[in-house]
């Protein structure tokens, strides 16, 4: 018998501002934070614009020395103290082993670029290796738990942009497996000019908005950010009379298999990761698609075969939406974000609108939601996440009951 | 209940890319280690490289030729150990968990330097593509035709373990029939000078590869080793409590006592004062130089071989003496000293 996992705090950084209760105003407001990228000089790039955390304040630390931490451990410090504050659990985890599973797909990179100019600049000999302190990604775990004294166990999945729903999966396998109670999960990105420009020369990001499902739309945009949740058993959560705010019911992952930066046509990967968290979640009803609706060409059209194939005859008719247009594409913090944008839907019972379309696109014949939408009716929703190399993530959140 | 093994290994490592060749070679006390030759150095440096490697040798498809040198060998190794399974069928329903501490360095870098000297217009979009941390899994799933979980797990040595318990828990659910574990390393210019420049022993790069299954009625005895426990912890504030009680989890998930285990195989780091004290210790980091995570999948895959021996070469004991005439229970452990350990118990149950 499998346990039932929920979802009793959550956290979040985004270019919307720090912190849920920002975030769930203006993502359900449909406000957008996308602007000209001002961490490095963007003017050189054909895309220009990124969701950049600009009010983010670093965090400021007890148990560790800061001076050394790369933007991306703040990032992922941040959201999990607000999670685990929403949770009421810090206590608790001074004596009980919890388990931290994280998407990235960069780590501490912004380190690794200081690094390396220096190393062109100055030579070898004269760059500071100390700026790789942070660099590698599982040091922000450690950086975790060692700030919050905390013991058990870190995994840290990279599998591009579907990371974070990875992470948020593998940890929800783990406490119904019997395997911890407790666990810190999501994902963190930064805004890092080696990925900028790497997706500005695969020609993936648009140069004026991303507008997902949309005929006319011309790529990604890219952000930066953390998202974290605390799921816990239900028992253990119920035991320490713990206010949960939602349920994760259903989990699915595959791979396409087809090539390594786009993504297989059919869309039949995708499907095969949505079918299985449909399957895990006993089919049940689904209100509402918070799709990875990235605005790049190949994305949109895979997805909403995806869906088609997933749900058959009801595809057109369930709300969808994306929140990217607002935020952008966190990569290994988006699948983690776009959770608890979920949650604002379930909780609020009003859904996230897919800003910026304009001219639906009759080939992604899905019910987009483009302006902001309340409905009574959003118990279940699916969370979809789609990456580099073919990864396929898929989750359901429901209301707890 | 079924009980899961490891039906293929594979290294590609300076000691050795055959199998054979590498239990030769390290039986004979024959060392990996060289000069380094792959690229200009300031100093003289010993290091493990992999030489004479064609990517083609193993696999046919020319797609990869141009992949960045941590996935061929990866590729490599995947093709050696799905070969050595027998992995006969649908490889639709496989998993792939990736354990990797770096990436593709080399095309990471050239990437950032073509961006820094020359500008956005110059750089180069395969070397992006190629230098995600998840390029090497994502390959290795467009050559095989894995359409199951693929994941890139990132660490040191402890995430192979980490990756080998969660492809254990998808093969035991069912969720798939079959997982490869795998780990690659290149070497680079740029760690190569800061890990040497921080003390560390002679650095290495490769590959390896295990595949893991359900046991099956028809298993042939002679290739099966049990993947019988495996625990991991992460404890900054008492790394020996993390040693401990990664091992003493371990060692009580596979039902075994100290006094049954026969060595203990280690990919840098003695075991510390830890409840294994007296039992023998075993490692290979003299003749492969030392890999990170890639070093962790080699002791696994040295180990899975010296289970099915039944005895383990006098050349990789550091200490002990193995007491036993047949090699059955080896535990393999690490211990990063900043409180990140992990063990895993492998046995022959034949």
């Amino acid at each position: 018998m499998k346990r039932r996992v929920v979802i009793t705090g959550a956290g979040i950084v985004t270019a919307l501002g720090t912190g849920m209760e920002t975030n769930r105003v203006k993502m359900l407001a449909g406000m957008s934070a996308i602007a000209e990228v001002r961490a490095f000089d963007s003017s050189r790039y054909w895309g220009k614009q990124g969701g950049e955390a600009r009010d983010f304040k670093e965090a400021v630390f007890s148990n560790i020395d800061s001076r050394r931490l790369d933007r991306a451990s703040h990032l992922l410090i941040q959201a999990a103290r607000e999670a685990l504050e929403e949770a009421g659990i810090a206590e608790i985890l001074r004596n009980t082993p919890v388990l931290a599973s994280l998407g990235t797909t960069l780590g501490g990179m912004i380190s690794g670029e200081l690094f390396h100019k220096e190393v062109i600049e100055k030579g070898l000999g004269r760059a500071r290796i100390s700026l790789l302190d942070d660099y590698l990604a599982h040091r922000q775990a450690i950086n975790l738990f060692r700030e919050l004294r905390l013991r058990g166990d870190f995994r840290i999945f990279s599998n591009a942009c579907a990371s974070g729903t990875n992470a948020v999966g593998q940890a929800f396998r783990s406490l119904q497996s019997g395997e911890y109670n407790i666990a810190i999960c999501g994902g963190y990105d930064t805004m890092s000019e080696f990925v900028f420009a790497g997706f500005n020369s695969l020609m993936a990001v648009s140069p004026t908005l991303c507008r997902p499902f949309d005929k006319n739309r011309d790529g990604l945009v890219l952000g930066e950010g953390a998202g974290i949740l605390i799921l816990e058993e239900l028992q253990h959560a119920l035991a320490r009379g713990a206010y949960i705010i939602g349920e994760v019911k259903g989990y699915g992952e595959s791979s396409d298999g087809y090539h390594m930066t786009s993504p297989d046509p059919e869309g039949r990967g995708a499907a095969a990761a949505i079918i299985m968290a449909l399957e895990d979640a006993g089919f049940c009803q689904v209100d509402y698609i918070n799709a990875h609706g990235t605005g790049t060409p190949l994305n949109d059209v895979m997805e909403s075969r995806a869906i088609y194939i997933a749900f058959g005859k009801k595809a057109p008719e369930i709300p969808v939406s994306s929140i990217k247009p607002m935020i952008g594409h966190l990569l290994g913090a988006a699948g983690a974000v776009e959770a608890i944008a979920s949650l604002f839907a379930i909780r609020g019972k009003k859904l996230p609108p897919n800003i910026n379309l304009d001219f639906p696109d009759p080939y992604c014949p899905l019910n987009i939601v483009a302006v902001p939408h309340c409905s009574c009716n959003i118990t279940n929703v699916l969370s979809n996440s789609f990456g580099f190399g073919g990864s396929n993530a898929s989750i359901i959140l429901g209301e707890y009951i | 209940m079924s009980r899961l093994i490891i039906t293929g290994t594979s290294m590609v490592s300076p000691i050795g890319i055959r199998r054979e060749d590498v239990w030769r070679n390290i039986e004979t006390g024959k060392t990996g280690l060289g000069r380094l030759s792959r690229f200009p150095f300031d100093k003289e440096v010993l290091c493990g490289e992999i030489r004479d490697f064609d990517l083609s040798d193993y696999i046919s498809d020319g797609r990869f030729r141009r992949a960045a040198t941590i996935s061929q060998y990866a590729l490599a190794s995947i093709a050696m150990a799905l070969d050595e399974a027998s992995a006969t069928g649908s490889s639709v329903n496989t998993a792939m968990v990736m354990g990797i501490t770096h990436g593709a360095l080399g095309y990471t870098q050239s990437f950032h330097r073509e961006l820094i000297r020359e500008g956005p217009e110059a750089v180069s979009p395969i070397h992006f593509s190629d230098s995600v941390l998840n390029a090497p899994a994502g390959n290795a799933s467009i050559c095989f035709g894995f359409n199951g979980p693929v994941h890139t797990v990132l660490g040191g040595p402890e995430t192979i373990i980490k990756s080998i318990m969660t492809a254990c828990r998808m093969v035991y659910s069912g969720q798939v029939d079959r997982a490869v574990v795998a780990s690659a390393e290149e070497l680079n210019e740029l760690s190569l000078y800061c890990y040497t420049r921080l003390g560390y022993p002679a650095i290495s790069e490769g590959a390896g590869a295990i595949v893991i299954e359900r046991e099956r009625s028809d298993t042939k005895k002679s290739k099966c080793c049990l993947v019988a426990g495996a625990a991991s912890e992460c404890n900054p504030s008492d790394p020996d409590a993390a040693l401990s009680s990664s091992v003493s989890l371990c060692m009580n998930r596979a039902g075994v006592q100290v006094s049954e285990i026969d060595l203990v195989m280690t990919c840098m780091n003695d075991p510390r004062d830890c409840i294994l004290k007296g039992v023998p210790t075993a490692g290979l980091s003299p003749f492969t130089g030392y890999a990170f995570a890639t070093s962790m999948i080699w002791t696994i895959a040295f180990s899975v071989m010296a289970i099915r021996n039944g005895s383990a070469p006098q050349t990789v004991i550091r200490s002990g003496k193995i007491s036993r005439t047949r090699v059955k229970n080896v535990i393999v452990c690490t211990d990063d000293r900043q409180g990140n350990a992990a063990a895993l118990l492998l046995r022959n149950d034949d």
